[in-house]
């Protein structure tokens, strides 16, 4: 049994079937099946999902498709996780949104979906999201790495403004601030006191794996 | 079974109307029956007054009833089935589908210096190896090098004809001259094959004997046929197009009353290469966008013919580099080209006019190919195109469309990706060498070629082939003292 809850939540993902990912997540909480464990089968179809990205043979709807599914099932799978109080394994904890006034989410999404493929828990804040906000999701989820997401040249200044906001909290040492997105460059990340950049998904989730010192 | 190329879906461009396509025909049957045309072929004259044209033995001009030009037409299929190899490349030629071809140059190019060389013979299978990869050049034309180093020039088309067979599973064509379709016709006897024999005019007005005569030997042997015209505009036609179109097809039409005379329904493509002459240095202008208009109005035409139609100008540019020109004269003429009902066009390999071509060339041609492909392809108006209530499902944001199973499934037949293009980011292009196109094309070609070699013909086919080689090597040792 637990190996068809692990091969049905793993096939649901490679097949972007989001209502068989959350039955088998459903059916794996209904029959006390470890949690962390079907997690770690939809982490392995997702970093195979990443894995064809990052070669090319799939594309970013693939990519898309395959962490929506993901999530439809990571949903119910983390609730149980609460409510046991199991300790989740992980790379580390990221708090990733798109900053105030930018609504941009897919680069966001995209980058979300390789950090989890590469073993990190990422708590996803959404788009539009107020420097306050980030702050308290840092606290809250204990998180190592900020990532914040602007594809504008107009919004690009509010990544400075959570910045701002982490050290006038006392809380800039606590995590690493990477930053990424359209309208950014190296220079504008050194220049707000970011810990690091990059213009590729892929590239982030090595920037996150560096930092974690891997 | 049939390669599918590319279906034409949209309306062709129509720069004639009615009335003008009228007077282009009358103006065909006028030429063909007042001034007619020079056959310089002895059988030809005799055949073509038995069957009702006014000859004039002494000038080797024949003259064209207007009847039988008409009857001939109407013998000439509108669509044909041709064989490949293997039978996933077969050609369904005519109608609204288009097929690529490539080129073909006298040499290869060092992509370093742009200084022409003859290519060895390990070079020449490259080149086939790459064309024969190649997801949108449909069949092999003529070539592609004019030979190699150690040949004899006139083996040059036999020796590349069996490098055709033994290297690739597509179709091909194959050039007529000095014979040479003696020993190509054993050798696609020999293995099974069957390949579009090429022969041209020489304009204005005429047909030289060894063309007619190898028109005569590949409509007995029951190969198709590509006759392909070739006048410059303001040098051996007309200075304008309309009037050089009529001198193209003055020439198709008289191959095409002896090819339909001779077998009735006999499969054949009218290959139109009509160039504007540079009247700074009597070359032809190769990539002018006068040879696009002159194809389009040789494909109307034609089209209202219903016969099959090939286009060669678009494979062949005046650039002489892989470079901004040599890509902008090509897309521009292929599309021309494709937009106005072409069935087959040279597009891929040619760099410089004839004189060189390479394989990185045709991997760039490549794409441009799939793109012009994709727009002709035209759209699809459906419920699940116009996707109503996907949009609803969706709504405003934080909506989108890329998770969704109709993107997954319609984003790629929607889009065209081209192969070796640059599409990163800015960022991502800063980081990652700052490649160029030309870059990917090469890297392309390295990726085919590091393919282990594969060979389609048996034993003893080769040895077939190698015998009827020695006989053609040993005809033309003969032949040249």
């Amino acid at each position: 049994m637990s190996a068809e809850i692990l091969n049905n939540l793993h096939q649901a993902v490679i097949e972007y079937d989001a209502e068989a990912a959350a039955a088998w997540a459903q059916k794996a909480v209904d029959d006390q099946f470890d949690p962390i464990e079907a997690l770690d089968a939809l982490t392995e179809a997702i970093r195979h999902i990443g894995d064809l990205f990052g070669q090319g043979e799939l594309w970013l709807p693939d990519l898309i498709a395959a962490a929506e599914t993901m999530s439809a099932a990571t949903t119910i799978l983390e609730e149980e996780i609460r409510r046991t109080g199991i300790k989740q394994k992980s790379l580390g904890i990221v708090v990733i949104g798109t900053v105030a006034g930018d609504i941009h989410d897919i680069g966001k999404q995209m980058v979300g979906t390789l950090l989890k493929a590469a073993g990190f828990e990422v708590h996803d804040l959404g788009i539009n999201i107020q420097a306050d906000d980030f702050v308290e999701a840092i606290i809250k989820y204990d998180a190592q790495i900020l990532a914040l997401s602007a594809l504008l040249t107009t919004t690009a200044p509010q990544q400075r403004k959570v910045i701002e906001l982490l050290i006038e909290k006392g809380i800039r040492d606590k995590v690493k601030v990477m930053v990424g997105g359209g309208g950014i460059n190296a220079n504008f990340a050194d220049s707000i006191g970011a810990d690091g950049y990059d213009p590729t998904s892929p590239g982030a989730v090595n920037l996150a794996r560096r930092f974690m010192g891997q | 079974m049939s390669r599918k190329g590319f279906r034409r879906n949209v309306k062709p461009l129509e720069l004639l109307t009615e009335d003008n396509i009228q007077d282009m025909h009358q103006a065909v049957l006028t030429v063909l029956w007042d001034t007619g045309v020079c056959i310089e072929n002895d059988w030809a004259l005799t055949f073509l007054k038995e069957n009702g044209c006014r000859v004039d033995e002494g000038n080797m001009r024949v003259q064209f009833p207007a009847e039988l030009v008409e009857e001939c037409i109407h013998q000439a299929p509108s669509s044909y089935q041709v064989q490949a190899p293997n039978p996933v490349n077969n050609l369904l030629v005519g109608g609204e589908t288009l097929y690529y071809s490539h080129s073909s140059g006298m040499e290869t190019v060092d992509l370093n210096s742009f200084e022409p060389r003859q290519p060895t013979r390990s070079e020449y299978i490259d080149c086939v190896r790459v064309l024969d990869a190649l997801p949108y050049l449909d069949h092999l034309g003529c070539y592609p090098y004019f030979g190699y180093e150690g040949i004899l020039s006139t083996m040059a088309i036999p020796e590349g004809v069996a490098i055709h067979m033994k290297y690739s599973t597509k179709h091909q064509f194959g050039c007529c001259s000095n014979d040479c379709e003696i020993f190509t016709i054993q050798l696609a006897q020999a293995v099974g094959h069957e390949f579009t024999g090429t022969i041209g005019s020489s304009p204005p007005l005429t047909w030289g004997s060894e063309a007619v005569t190898a028109a005569k030997r590949l409509v007995e042997a029951g190969l198709p046929l590509s006759t392909v015209d070739g006048c410059m505009m303001g040098g051996t036609g007309p200075a304008t197009i309309p009037g050089s179109v009529v001198v193209s097809s003055v020439e198709q039409m008289a191959m095409v009353v002896i090819v339909q005379l001779l077998r009735p329904g006999h499969r054949m493509m009218v290959g139109h290469f009509s160039l504007p002459l540079n009247m700074n240095t009597g070359s032809p202008a190769f990539g002018q966008i006068g040879a696009s208009l002159n194809n389009l109005i040789f494909n109307q035409l034609w089209r209202h013919y219903q016969i099959p139609i090939g286009n060669g100008s678009p494979g062949y540019v005046s650039a002489k580099m892989i470079d901004y020109q040599a890509g902008y004269e090509k897309g521009i003429a292929g599309l021309a080209s494709a937009l106005s009902g072409v069935n087959s066009m040279l597009l891929h390999f040619g760099i410089s006019s004839e004189l060189t071509a390479h394989p990185v060339q045709a991997v760039l041609d490549d794409d441009i190919a799939g793109l012009i492909g994709r727009f002709v392809e035209g759209e699809i108006i459906s419920t699940e195109t116009i996707a109503t209530e996907l949009i609803k499902e969706v709504g405003p944001i934080p909506g989108h469309y890329l998770g969704k199973a109709h993107t997954r499934q319609w984003w790629q037949k929607e889009q065209f990706v081209p192969q070796a293009a640059d599409r990163l980011t800015y960022p991502e292009w800063l980081q990652k060498d700052k490649k160029q196109a030309l870059d990917y094309a090469q890297e392309r070609v390295e990726a085919i070629l590091s393919e282990p070699e594969q060979t389609y013909l048996n034993p003893e086919q080769e040895v077939a082939l190698e015998r009827i080689l020695q006989d053609a090597r040993t005809y033309y040792q003969k032949r040249e003292g």
